[in-house]
């Protein structure tokens, strides 16, 4: 029978550091998932999860088990997300000029008949990744979590540690700012 | 005469302003968002990395282990060598005791010295 979290946790506090193997071996594939929505580089995706797991592991103690492993090890892994984004803000505002052909003919498409742009298209991904690479780290946090997770605001609250209330201005905000950039693209489209 | 810069937009974001409906695209891109779902792929022997990082982090260093031990030694050197200074810094006022510590400064001086004494005889 396979050990559970809780055994595998008891062990590396008493100093067995290999029953941490088990648990990097069990929750990476989540974590990953998870980096990849913030970081686009490989190399930066995983520099982020060996990040999260030095942290995990130095932070072990402070795990009281009142709730499972995973949701602790989630709530760490937003925080180093959210360093990691206020680490690499980019400052350049994107304009029209800069998408590539293929999301240009998708917003052509939009334009035409909304129906007709397909929400699986390549190039509607990469124009909201676009978008999103242009958010502060806040609202692309939330926007992420809120919109594309499809999180609750109080889930929201457990994850980033911040207030309810301020999850809320910070999704309203986000959401704005989100508005605006496309409202840019748009005016830079048809002027 | 008439102007043939573009006219003035008003500021805000509306449906359907520029010919674009704004929330119908906010909404058909966080559809596109949410269909996309990353790769929960783990790189070949990531676990292995991060336990040889940890294990290589935890281990004990010996020049770490002797830098620790002295530290105290390095406190308890300072605390001596106060006491001996105002011991005699106290001493120098009794003329006796002053002229001991004197003498006992020359000896000291003559001891350390010795070896570039006898170094400069045999020249």
């Amino acid at each position: 029978m396979e050990p559970t979290d809780a055994e595998l946790i008891a062990a590396v506090r008493k100093g067995d550091t290999a029953c941490f193997e088990p648990l990097v071996r069990k929750y990476s594939p989540r974590l990953f998932a998870t980096v990849r929505r913030y970081a686009r580089r490989e190399s930066e995706v995983e520099d982020i999860v060996q990040e999260i797991w030095m942290r995990a592991f130095q932070r072990l103690d402070s795990f009281r088990g009142e709730a499972p492993f995973e949701h602790w090890l989630m709530r760490l892994a937003v925080r180093v997300c959210y360093d990691f984004l206020r680490r690499h803000q980019r400052n350049r505002e994107l304009t029209f000029t800069d998408l590539s052909p293929e999301e240009h003919d998708w917003l052509e498409r939009f334009g035409a008949s909304p129906e007709a742009a397909s929400a699986d298209a390549p190039a509607a991904r990469a124009l909201v990744q676009r978008l999103l690479d242009q958010l502060p780290p806040a609202a692309r946090l939330v926007i992420t979590l809120l919109e594309i997770e499809q999180r609750s605001v109080k889930e929201i609250s457990k994850l980033t540690g911040w207030s309810v209330p301020l999850v809320k201005v910070r999704a309203f905000r986000a959401r704005a700012q989100m508005r605006k950039l496309l409202a840019k693209i748009a005016h830079e489209k048809y002027l | 005469m008439k102007s043939i810069c573009n006219r003035q937009r008003p500021e805000g974001v509306c449906p359907n302003r520029d010919g674009m409906n704004l929330d119908a695209l906010y909404d058909k891109l966080m559809a596109a968002a949410r269909a996309d779902h990353p790769a929960q792929t783990v790189p070949y022997a990531f676990e292995q990395r991060i336990l040889a990082r940890l294990t290589s982090s935890t281990a004990t260093d010996p020049w770490l282990s002797w830098a620790k031990l002295l530290r105290p030694a390095a406190a308890v050197s300072v605390g001596l060598a106060l006491v001996v200074s105002s011991l005699t810094v106290i001493g120098l006022g009794d003329n006796d005791t002053s002229l001991a510590s004197l003498s006992y400064g020359q000896d000291f001086e003559s001891t350390l010295l010795v070896a570039a004494d006898v170094l400069s005889d045999s020249w």
